[in-house]
């Protein structure tokens, strides 16, 4: 099957399609602010009339592209094209302030081909495994998957759990809105018929991580200096065999966090990073240049991309916000990610490892060919950027459904995310629970009908059990009294 | 916690479906009642210790600094754009307009210098971004806009 999906890709429209999805993610990663949830939602709609394979290539080759073009902003500006490139920063723009800016993009270039090529070995191995288990699954087990993917997000994302369950609960809410599944009742329309139909994922997440950016980018514009490429952009093949551990450390530890339902790529690099800090033996240069640091940052965040597709193919629960997107596209194309998958269509989980490797592809080809000219987007002022953004968002709003009520939507959702996010609230927990909301509904209820009203059945099925527990004991982590008796406990 | 409150008297309120003789853990008000009250506990929760910390105090670390009326000016660009102009005037002069406008109003200090090239890139720009918007769009991937 796995042959099949290749030999299928290796035509020259696919190679075209993945290609410009790449380059077109790769502008967008370099233009910070641009997400990789604003590229892929953009681009579905850009891509609404293609066949399902190629238009989820153009996406999940947008995908790869912007988390890639994001480390180039983070090594020459200092500021990370998207939030996974974070962890990039400090020693990419280290390297590039000491004249080997073009020695940085380099390892960039490496650690993500690298990462992502691991990934989608990952991928190709415990997606069906995963699809597998998830075939089991009851309303029961739903319920809490729904439940433990709010609860892992808002503690994983931010600084403060609370805030990030608070907002996971949001979403949730806001998922409640419109007619819900059993008995088609309206609830919370206030008898606005447009309502009906619930709150679209497209539109709110164009409007979360879209519109919300381009308030933030054009209320507070700071405009910086861009280092100078002076050096070669080649990868050195030594320099990168040298680091082979590193590689392989970060990629694991990029797929598991990717696992981890709405966590995000940053949470692969920073990990990765935190890690490699640990085992290194030129830890005392983290910070300051290290070429260990910025592989091991840029692997971990790209190794997390096919991580995040596994949990959004095997058991419909998005690893990232760009994933919820692109499940939200598998559906427009007729696709239903999760444990039907496997079922209803094998070939697909092969085709999307095919997409993958074709994206880790080029942007290996743009990585060694178009450093140079793909830079010039940067010299693009941001006063004159985002109304174009902005143009553009109001048309990814309105074209999946062509009505102009998402637009208003995604005006809500963005102003409403630009005061949260000024406020320390992440908006992927929020995404998740949009995402999770009607799943977490409808399994609650069919689980308290078929249980005739028990709640045993929530705690007593082993994989619930194991859900449970851990959900649980995540969030009395996060009360003092418990912390401290887990940690005497521990310690005994 | 308002927000939480609302939707839980909301939840309670809401049609239980008794004339449908549905089971009654399936009435509609259920999850998203479960979800105000864990709103309403979170928040709690947070207004407690936001007090414990000091955050009612008068030297409470205040908000971030915001230009307000440079957000302001933004977002009423945006919503005109959005609400009011689109579905109204053909699309691509509603994005020459909205485009040249916000570029010249966002840039007018930077422009002093040579006002008349400023107004006329703003206007190039407006016009190329609404005419390449529709043609590639409309014409080549046929998707319709508003």
């Amino acid at each position: 099957m796995l042959g099949h999906a290749y030999l299928g890709f290796l035509t020259p429209w696919s190679l075209i399609y993945a290609l410009a999805g790449s380059f077109v993610g790769i502008l967008v990663g370099c233009l910070p602010g641009l997400s990789a949830t604003l590229c892929i939602a953009l681009l579905t709609t850009l891509t609404l009339k293609l066949p399902a394979n190629d238009a989820i290539l153009i996406l999940i080759s947008s995908y790869v592209g912007t988390l890639y073009g994001g480390s180039r902003s983070a090594i020459l500006l200092n500021i990370p094209g998207t939030a996974a490139n974070a962890a990039s920063c400090a020693d990419g723009y280290a390297l590039a302030m000491r004249g080997e800016a073009g020695r940085a993009i380099g390892i960039a270039t490496s650690g993500a081909f690298c990462g992502t090529l691991f990934g989608v070995i990952c991928l190709a191995a415990f997606t069906p495994v995963l699809a597998n288990v998830a075939l089991s699954f009851g309303a029961f087990e739903f319920f809490w998957l729904a439940m433990f993917g709010i609860v892992i997000s808002g503690s994983l994302v931010g600084d403060d759990p609370l805030k990030g369950w608070l907002i996971g609960l949001l979403g949730l809410f806001v998922a409640q809105m419109g007619q819900e599944g059993l008995y088609a009742f309206n609830r919370f329309t206030f008898g606005w018929d447009q309502l009906a139909g619930g709150i679209s994922l497209i539109p709110a997440l164009i409007g979360a991580f879209g519109f919300a950016e381009v308030l933030t980018n054009l209320a507070d514009p700071v405009e910086k200096q861009l280092v100078q490429l002076r050096d070669s952009t080649l990868p050195r093949f030594r320099e990168v065999a040298q680091y082979w551990r590193t590689v392989l450390r970060s990629g694991a530890i990029g797929v598991l966090t990717g696992l981890l339902p709405g966590v995000g790529e940053d949470s692969g690099a920073w990990m990765s990073y935190a890690a490699a800090k640990a085992v290194s033996r030129e830890r005392q240069e983290f910070g300051k240049g290290s070429i260990d640091g910025l592989m091991a940052a840029e692997t971990g965040d790209m190794s997390s991309i096919p991580g995040h597709i596994i949990p959004s193919l095997a058991l419909g629960v998005p690893g990232s916000a760009p994933s919820a997107v692109l499940m939200a596209a598998m559906i427009i194309h007729g696709i239903q990610p999760g444990p039907m998958l496997m079922i209803e269509h094998p070939q697909f989980i092969y085709d999307v490892v095919a997409m993958t490797s074709l994206a880790t592809m080029s942007i290996l080809f743009f990585g060694l060919f178009m450093v140079r000219p793909l830079l010039l987007v940067l010299r693009i002022r941001r006063t004159v950027l985002m109304p174009i953004i902005f143009v553009l968002a109001t048309v990814g709003a309105y074209a999946s459904a062509a009505r102009l009520f998402d637009v208003y939507v995604m005006l809500a959702v963005g102003i409403g995310a630009f005061f949260l996010r000024r406020r320390g609230y992440h908006m992927a927990p929020f995404v998740l629970g949009l995402v999770l909301g009607q799943l977490l509904d409808k399994s609650l209820r069919r689980g308290l009908v078929l249980s005739d009203g028990s709640i045993a059945p929530f705690f007593t099925r082993p994989i619930c059990l194991g859900f449970a527990i851990v959900t649980l004991v995540t969030m009395l982590m996060y009360v003092p009294a418990c912390n401290a008796l887990m940690r005497r406990a521990l310690r005994r | 916690m308002a927000l939480g409150i609302v939707i839980l008297v909301m939840s309670w309120q809401m049609d239980r479906l008794e004339d449908q003789d549905i089971n009654p853990y399936t009435i509609p008000g259920l999850v998203p009642g479960l979800l105000g009250a864990a709103m309403m506990l979170l928040s709690g929760v947070m207004i407690l210790r936001g007090a414990r910390r000091g955050g009612f105090s008068a030297d409470a670390i205040p908000a971030p600094q915001l230009d307000w009326s440079r957000l302001g000016l933004v977002v009423l660009l945006c919503v005109g754009f959005a609400a009011v102009l689109l579905g109204r005037v053909p699309f691509w002069l509603a994005a020459w307009m909205f485009v040249s406008s916000s570029i010249l109003v966002l840039r007018w200090r930077e422009i002093a210098a040579s006002r008349a090239r400023g107004i006329a890139m703003a206007c190039v720009i407006g016009l190329c971004t609404g005419l390449a918007v529709s043609l590639v769009f409309e014409r080549l991937f046929l998707v319709r806009l508003p």
